[in-house]
Order: structure tokens, then C-alpha cells, then sequence
């Protein structure tokens, strides 16, 4: 049977929402945008364009040449890009890139709803590599776009006229918050099935394992976030706050770098990573940014307290994954114990144990120099020792050698040549914190003081509206570790002796003379003058802080603790059971109350018209006032008449309006 | 659809229990829903994004595929809802003629709120799409080839939504008492000339209007009889006389076809009653079982036809349509 004309569904398949599928696929591009190449995003949005053009304006399908055309053409520039190294962002930009291509070859509603769902998966996708809340955001638009596309797909030929599409969208999206909120707090938290590894080609930030001098400065022009950090009890001082990153002890002669002997794991705490602090102690809390590193940065002297973090030799720590996501970590500390240089009373440091002096000197990391190198100092060193026998003496020296002599400080050092800490300590003397700990360090090991390089970050900015630490990369520093007999390892910071102010109070007062200050992001440097876009920052900050410790980072831990929260009170035991059975008896009842509720307004609801409601309301309430009752059967009007005439002037007035109006509802309908 | 085979069969059979009506109301008794085909490969979508959250430990991945699964779920309950309380009827019989496109007559109303992406037919193949708009008796014909004449009821109307997302599918089987009438074909037949003399009731000469007997107007007679001239010049109402088929008058009879199918007569007769109405001319009919003294209108037309269309069929053909 050949189906007549008018027995066709109406399709009008020119008609669909071309522009809303062009704006999903340029959000989409935006969202994948930090992980693509620049060429497939800029080729994808030209392409959509095209196809979008060649829909909407020309009203035609793009020929099959030209489709089969760029198809070639992008797989052909895919593979010589990526030259099949399979990873995650890979993968991404190929789906990126061939849903695109899929916008061309749209035929009917099928292919529509397919394009819909990759750009759905697309979206959840994209937040591997992204996890901020306004990237959410997006996120979130992208799917009522999609929604949208899809309620025009199906909504029949009368959309717009009959409802405007946006209510049924955010009649959808209000009465999923309630459902989502209970699925994400209460769906169980399930071990990967299978490991994929993640890799991306994403650089590694912040901090590097090795350390030439100038390295710290580079780092220190960028704004960016290195971390977040929250104390549950006293705030350490800011000058406290050197977060021990990784330990760099093997020098070469001109630059740092950590030589792996401490790698050995001593295992780690098997603590629940939802249980947030142990009593007594004061605990921290680090949001670490995605850096692509294992790090972590750590006060001194921390214990691990989550069960993603593991010990390694040296008071290091170092995470079992690498930061790709935003990673959440604990510490428990004691600031008493903290050992600084500066703190330690001489006395204790006198106590010179001899014995322990040349000890195996030989095969020690921490004593390691490359022969040959920087002659200057080692003659330097070998006068100084002649001088200064005792060690504290001759640390003393030293340290106070860099404040008092004129040495600077400053972000943009020279460069310098062949033997580097000859070159500082003698010539330019214009240097940042990697060159004062590098040379200090160096210096000490030739006067046989077991020393180490500490990389990480000094102070953070406090962020008083939520009591926390934020922690720049331009906080980067570089410091020294000693150890002295009798009291073991001690922080040294010469940096502290050139710009005290460094340390007191962070990098833009040190150097703001200089102005050199972020002077590489003018947007950064102006936020920060202006106070009142300062504090809009701290919000934003403080906002995203909070998105990601309840949301990015909400994983088995917290939702174990939650419940744990939720039920502890309720566990039934012989003392509550009386308190649990009335709390459950009780929500049971309100349940089953607003059920019935809602069952008796519906049955009733419909049944009278509004202006029914208040006449009936009013004859309740004039049988109270007056006594008259209306007789069954009796008509309103009747009933207003024999109101009238029996005196209640005001009750009758009232009546009046109300049957009135009463009339005006049932005939003028 | 294959997926939907189970529940589709169901809802056949179940609907094929119930009593014809010429009135339905939706609700949980006759709605039918389940996921369409791209509803099942939502879940398959979201699978998919669960076992990514999963294995990459994205708590945002599981975010949104709550979002979306929270969705699926809301669209079982909206889908339901759009067609819940729609009230279908069908009250009036259309006409056509064999061969043609008829029209089956289906009132949608919907009293609380808009039904959207509506599609009704007999077979979920062609389907019309329609929307209703609140509280207004929205008409629609569907229209299906009509193959043989006789008065024709609807086999069983299928109305279904994909409203909103196109994940559920709500479908309903309705045995709406919608009726049609088909008339025969008009085809152009011979009428044969020695019929004209065997004008059996005798009173379908062509008498000169001169020779015809006249009476005065009395109230209930044809306005067709009145004698105009003489209104004109006695300003009296006068007719010319009913027991005479004193004016040009044709019976159209069973035997004036020189066909032996019914079928063909029947589709002859149809041609020469449309051609005589056009021609304003007077005519009667006479077929076994129904005779139909010559008058001439539409109401006089739309009575020959109908007894042309229900010609030996009884009152009322239950046949199906679906042809």
C-alpha cells in the first residue's frame, strides 16, 4: 500500500533547532578546549559553521565529497598529531573532533538523538580534565541545550504555541535536584573496575625535581594556585609555614636535584581519609591542585593521617597516585616541634659531638660535592673553617654573612655562567631563594655538615572569610635542612637573612619595590591592588574551595563518614530504642499524613470552583456569626434575600459581594 | 520496535477486551508506557558514563550521571502525565466515497493542561502528530483509504507520546466508536433506453405543466411545487398536485443497468444520483429493499446515497480498515 501525502509525520527535518546544536558543539569546544590542540578546535568550530551554513541558509546537506573530504583530512591530521599514542585527551579531542564531523551527516531525528547522547558523554568527559565550578556550569547548560534539542524533537508540531519549551525544562531540572542530591550523597562509592591508566599530555606545574638557580623565580611570576590548606585548631604564624615539598640532595655543580635514594616507602597510615581530625593534635587539610606529581607538601614535622599519602625517608611524603585531580590530603602536626635554626637555643647546639663528625663521611648523600667546581668556594669554606672551628659558629657566620654583606634579593637574577656559586657568592650577589639555599647548602657540605635543599612553598595567603591558607606558586621557595649533632635535622633559610620581609610577609612586599611582582599577568598584579576586586577574589576562591571539598572531592571516605554522622545517633541500642522506634513511628506518620494530604486535596481540589470555596467558607462563617443557614435546595439569591430582610445589614452586604462574584463564576464562564 | 514487542502485544490484547465506547478517558488503565528504542539507549549512555566515573573515581562524572538518570526517571513520570486526562471522543460520521481518502471524525480534549507530540493512527507506521492546547476541543480526521463502501467503525485508534525527551514511549488502544460512511464509487454507466418505458410505477411520464392539477398551499408542502406564476398574478400560494408525478421526474431503478454485479450497479446509480442532483433535476429510487420517492436536495441526494452505500449490508458493516 503506497501511503498517501497527508499520512507522513510531520517532519520538517530543516526545521530542527540547528543553531542550538551549533551552540552545544562551540560550548563543547570551550570545554575541551584546555586539552585539545589548538588546530582541532579551531577546525571543528569551522567545520560545524560550514555545516550549520549549509543547513540553515542554504537549506541543503553537505555533499557526501565534501564530508568524505574533510573526513580523510582530519584522520590523516589526527594520527600525524598524535601519532597513535594512545591518551586520555587524545581520545577526547578524537571524539571532539568526530562528533563534529557526525553535525555534517545529520539525516532525521535518529541521528539528531544519537549526536545529542555523544554530546552528553562528551560533557561528562570533559571533566576529567576540568573540575571547577563554573566549568560545571557549563556543564550543566550544555545539558539543557541537549534537553532542549530533544523536547523539540519530541514535543510535536505545536511547541511554542501551546508551552514554552523552558518550563518543562525547568519543571525537569527542579524536581531532579532532590533525586541527584540523594544519588550522589548515598551511591555507593565502587573500587575502578578495571585500571586504565591515565595518561595525559598535560605539562606537569608547579615545582620540579631539579633546581638551578633561577628556576624558583620563573616559577614565582605565576599567580596560579598551588594548593589549599585548612587548620583545625591555632593557625600556625605565616613565618611557620614552609611546606616541605621534596628533598633535593644531590648537587652537580650548578644545579639540585633529588637523588632517589629516599624513595623507600616505609609504608603508610591506613586512616580513613573521611575521619577529618584526630583530637588533641592540630590537623591540616590540603586541596592540592592538579599538578600531574606525586608531591606532597607538608609541614615540618607531619604525620600522615590519610590513606593516600605515604612516607618516604627524610620527613617526605609523597601521594600514591599522582595529583591529575584535584587531591585531598590530611596531616596531623605538632608546631612545638618544629626545628628552625634561629629557635634553637645555643646551648643545646654547642653540645659538638665529635664522634659523629667524619663518620662514614664517604658514602653519605647528604655530605655528596662534585669535585672540581666552584674553586672560589671551596677555598672560601676551607679559610672560614680555619676561623670558625665550631659548627654553630661557622653556620652563624655564614648566615649572618648574607644579611649583613650586600647581598639582594630579587626575581630577575643574573645569568649566571660556568661555576654558578662562585659566580653569586663572589661577583653578582644579586639572587633569588634557589641561589642562597643552593650555595648554603653547598657550603655546609664542604665544611662536612650533612645538608639537603628543601623545595616547596613559604606562607600562603590567609583567607579570613573561611579561615584558610591559599598557597600561590609565586610562594615557591627554597630552603636549607642541616643536621647537626645532638639535635638532628634543622631548617636554615638564608633567605630569611637577606629579605626577612619574604618570609614575614610573602613576595609582593619583598620585591614590590622592585616592581617586577607578576609583572608577566598585569590582570593578576591589578586584582590584587584593588581592594575591592581582592575581596571578590578571597569570595571566588573561598566559593571554589568549598565546591571542592563538598563535591570534586566527595568520594568513599566522606560518604562513609556521612552516614556514619547520620546514624551514630540512631544506631538502636537498649538506651535509644524507645528514641529511635518514636523517631521512625513519627516520620512514618508525618509520610503517611502528607500522603493523605495530598490524596484528599486532589480528590476535593478540583471539585469546586475558587469562588465556590470562599461562598461556602462564608456560609460557614455566617452560620456562625448570625445563625442563618442556608436550606438545601435554596438558590444563593434566595438566600441573599432572606439575609436582607432579616436585618444583618453588614453580613448581607458581604454576602452580597461574595454571591455576586459567585454568580459572575458559574455564569459567565 | 522490537524491544517494545512484549508490552505492545499486551496492550493490544488487554484493548481488545474492553467495550467500544464513543468516549475515552485517559488514565493508568489505558495508558501503556515503556522505554522507546532511544530511551533504551539512554540507559545504554548512562551505563557507560557510570562506568567512567567509576574507573576514573570522577566524583563530577557521577554527578551528572545522576543528573541524567534523575532525568530518565522524571520523563516516565512527565510522559505519563502529558496524556493522562485526555479525553478522546468521536461523535460524528463523515462521508466519502469508495476510493477515496475517508475521515474518521477524533474530538482530542485535554481539561488541564497541554498535551504535546500527540500521534494518533490505526498502525503505529503513519501516524499524525498533533498537539492539544488546554481546555479546547481540538477536531482531527484521520484519514485512511476507504476500499468498499458501507458504513465503516474504526478498528482501534492508537494514540501515543513521546513527550518530552523521546526516552518513554506512552501509548494507548483505544476502540473508539468512530464511524465512517463510504458510498460506492459514481462511475458513468450506461442506463439502458428500453428501461425508460418500463417505468414500472407508472408515474414517471413528462407531462406538460399545463395539464397538471393544481391545489391550494397547504401548510407542510414542498416549496418545490409552488406555482410561482401563480403567485405572481393572484398572490395566492398554489401547487401543483402531489398524487400526479405530473412534472419531469426520473426513477432510477434496480433494472436500468445492464450489469449483472451489484457492486457496478451499485456504482452507476451513485453517478447518475450525483449527476441528476447536479442538474437540479428530480429523481427517485428504487433498489430492493428501499425505495425513495423522487424529491430532489441535498437531503433527498444524501438519502439515496446512503441507502446505495448499506445496500445489503444490514445496518451496519463491522468490518476493519485495516486495508
Amino acid at each position: 500500500m503506497t501511503k498517501p501525502d497527508t499520512l507522513k509525520p510531520h517532519v520538517h527535518f530543516f526545521n530542527y533547532p540547528f543553531g542550538v546544536l551549533l551552540t552545544i558543539i562551540m560550548l563543547q569546544l570551550l570545554s575541551h578546549y584546555n586539552h585539545s590542540p589548538f588546530w582541532l578546535t579551531l577546525f571543528a568550530a569551522v567545520i560545524a559553521c560550514f555545516g550549520f551554513f549549509t543547513y540553515k541558509v542554504v537549506g541543503k546537506k553537505v555533499s557526501v565529497s565534501i564530508r568524505t573530504i574533510l573526513v580523510i583530512l582530519s584522520v590523516v591530521i589526527f594520527f600525524l598529531y598524535y601519532k597513535m599514542n594512545f591518551t586520555v585527551d587524545m581520545a577526547a579531542s578524537l571524539l571532539v573532533l568526530a562528533s563534529t564531523l557526525k553535525f555534517l551527516e545529520l539525516k532525521n531525528k535518529k541521528d539528531v538523538t544519537l549526536f545529542v547522547y555523544i554530546m552528553l558523554y562528551l560533557s561528562a568527559v570533559s571533566f576529567l580534565f576540568v573540575q571547577s565550578f563554573s566549568h560545571a556550569a557549563l556543564q550543566l547548560l550544555l545539558i539543557l541545550a541537549n534537553l532542549y534539542v530533544l523536547l523539540r524533537l519530541n514535543g510535536g508540531p505545536h511547541l511554542y504555541k501551546y508551552q514554552a519549551p523552558w518550563s518543562s525544562l525547568f519543571k525537569t531540572i527542579m524536581l531532579a535536584g532532590p533525586i541527584v542530591l540523594v544519588c550522589f550523597l548515598f551511591f555507593p562509592r565502587i573500587a575502578p573496575l578495571w585500571s586504565i591508566p591515565i595518561k595525559t599530555q598535560t605539562a606537569t606545574t608547579g615545582m620540579t625535581n631539579f633546581m638551578s638557580p633561577g628556576d624558583i623565580a620563573e616559577l614565582a611570576q605565576s599567580s596560579e594556585r598551588a594548593f589549599r590548606a585548612t587548620f583545625s585548631l591555632q593557625i600556625p604564624k605565616r613565618k611557620d609555614l614552609y611546606w616541605r615539598g621534596l628533598v633535593l640532595d644531590y648537587f652537580d655543580g650548578r644545579s639540585w636535584r633529588s637523588s632517589g635514594s629516599n624513595s623507600s616507602y616505609k609504608g603508610f597510615n591506613k586512616v580513613d581519609l573521611g575521619v577529618l581530625y584526630e583530637h588533641g593534635d592540630n590537623a591540616y587539610e590540603v586541596m592540592l591542585e592538579p599538578n600531574n606529581q606525586s608531591w606532597v607538601y607538608a609541614l615540618e614535622p607531619s604525620r600522615a593521617s590519610s590513606s593516600n599519602v605515604l612516607i618516604k625517608d627524610a620527613g617526605v611524603f609523597q601521594l600514591k597516585t599522582d595529583a591529575i585531580q584535584s587531591t585531598r590530603y590530611k596531616m596531623t602536626f605538632k608546631t612545638s616541634e618544629a626545628k628552625e635554626f634561629s629557635t634553637i637555643p645555643t646551648a643545646t647546639l654547642l653540645l659538638d659531638n665529635k664522634r659523629n663528625n667524619l663518620n662514614n663521611k664517604r658514602g653519605r648523600i647528604d655530605l655528596q660535592v662534585p669535585k672540581n667546581s666552584n674553586p672560589k668556594t671551596q677555598q672560601f669554606v676551607k679559610d672560614l673553617r680555619v676561623s670558625f672551628p665550631k659548627k654553630v659558629d661557622f653556620i652563624n657566620y655564614l648566615m649572618s654573612m648574607f644579611s649583613e654583606q650586600k647581598y639582594f634579593y630579587t626575581l630577575k637574577p643574573p645569568v649566571l655562567g660556568g661555576d654558578v656559586i662562585d659566580e653569586f657568592l663572589f661577583d653578582t650577589k644579586y639572587g633569588f631563594c634557589a641561589h642562597y639555599a643552593g650555595s648554603l647548602a653547598y657550603m655546609l657540605r664542604l665544611a662536612d655538615i650533612p645538608s639537603r635543599v628543601i623545595a616547596g612553598y613559604q606562607g600562603g595567603e590567609y583567607n579570613k572569610l573561611s579561615n584558610y591558607f591559599i598557597v600561590h606558586q609565586y610562594d615557591a621557595h627554597a630552603w636549607v635542612e642541616a643536621k647537626l649533632p645532638g639535635v638532628g635535622w634543622v631548617r636554615l633559610d638564608p633567605t630569611a637573612m637577606v629579605a626577612p620581609e619574604r618570609i614575614l610577609s610573602g613576595l609582593g612586599v619583598a620585591v614590590g619595590e622592585q616592581g617586577s611582582f607578576l609583572e608577566g599577568s598585569p590582570i593578576a598584579s591589578t586584582i590584587l591592588k584593588i581592594s575591592g576586586l581582592n575581596w571578590l577574589r578571597l569570595r571566588v576562591d573561598e566559593f571554589n574551595y568549598k565546591w571542592q571539598k563538598l563535591v570534586v572531592n566527595y568520594g568513599d571516605g566522606e560518604q562513609q563518614s556521612l552516614i556514619k554522622s547520620i546514624f551514630s545517633g540512631f544506631m538502636p541500642n537498649a538506651d535509644n530504642l524507645l528514641r529511635v522506634l518514636v523517631l521512625v513511628g513519627g516520620l512514618f506518620a508525618l509520610l503517611i499524613t502528607v500522603i493523605l494530604l495530598i490524596l484528599w486535596y486532589k480528590r476535593y481540589a478540583g471539585r469546586y470552583s475558587k469562588a465556590e470555596k470562599y461562598y461556602m467558607l462564608w456560609l460557614y462563617f455566617l452560620a456562625r456569626l448570625s445563625g442563618l443557614k442556608r436550606i438545601t435546595g435554596e438558590t444563593p439569591n434566595a438566600f441573599l434575600l432572606r439575609i436582607q430582610s432579616s436585618g444583618y445589614k453588614r453580613l448581607a452586604k458581604v454576602t452580597k459581594k461574595i454571591t455576586t462574584k459567585l454568580e459572575q463564576d458559574q455564569y459567565q464562564l | 520496535m522490537k524491544f517494545a514487542i512484549f508490552p505492545e502485544n499486551i496492550s493490544r490484547w488487554l484493548s481488545s477486551k474492553s467495550s467500544r465506547s464513543n468516549q475515552f478517558t485517559l488514565s493508568q488503565k489505558n495508558i501503556y508506557i515503556f522505554p522507546s528504542k532511544i530511551g533504551f539507549a539512554f540507559v545504554l549512555l548512562i551505563v557507560l558514563m557510570l562506568l567512567t566515573a567509576i574507573n576514573y573515581q570522577n566524583s563530577l562524572i557521577y554527578l551528572f550521571t545522576f543528573f541524567l538518570s534523575a532525568i530518565f526517571f522524571i520523563s516516565i513520570w512527565l510522559c505519563f502525565l502529558n496524556m493522562n486526562g485526555l479525553c478522546v471522543s468521536s461523535f460524528r460520521v463523515l462521508e466519502c466515497f469508495e476510493g477515496e481518502l475517508c475521515a474518521y471524525a477524533i474530538e482530542i480534549t485535554s481539561a488541564a493542561k497541554p498535551a504535546l507530540g500527540l500521534r494518533f493512527g490505526v498502525d503505529k507506521h503513519s501516524l499524525n502528530e498533533v498537539s492539544v492546547s488546554k481546555d479546547t476541543k481540538s477536531a482531527h480526521n484521520l484519514l485512511l483509504p476507504a476500499n468498499r463502501r458501507g458504513l465503516h467503525t474504526l478498528d482501534r485508534l492508537r494514540i501515543e507520546s513521546l513527550f518530552p525527551f523521546g526516552f518513554i514511549i506512552a501509548w494507548t488502544w483505544l476502540k473508539l466508536d468512530s464511524k465512517v460512511l463510504v458510498f460506492p464509487k459514481p462511475v458513468e454507466g450506461s442506463r439502458s433506453q428500453g428501461g425508460q418505458s418500463d417505468y414500472s410505477k407508472g408515474n414517471a411520464q413528462f407531462v406538460s405543466e399545463d395539464l397538471t392539477e393544481l391545489k391550494a398551499y397547504q401548510h407542510g408542502d414542498s416549496a418545490l411545487r409552488i406555482v410561482w406564476k401563480q403567485l405572481a398574478a393572484k398572490d395566492q400560494l398554489i401547487i401543483r398536485s402531489h398524487d400526479q408525478g405530473a412534472y419531469d421526474c426520473t426513477w432510477l431503478s434496480w433494472d436500468l443497468y445492464d450489469v449483472s454485479s451489484i457492486e457496478k450497479k451499485l456504482q452507476h446509480l451513485c453517478f447518475d444520483i450525483l449527476d441528476f442532483h447536479r442538474k437540479q433535476q428530480v429523481y427517485g429510487l428504487d433498489i430492493p429493499g428501499a425505495v425513495i420517492t423522487p424529491s430532489k436536495g441535498e437531503q433527498h441526494k444524501h438519502k439515496c446515497l446512503k441507502a446505495l452505500a448499506l445496500f445489503g449490508l444490514g445496518a451496519e458493516s463491522d468490518q476493519n480498515d485495516k486495508t
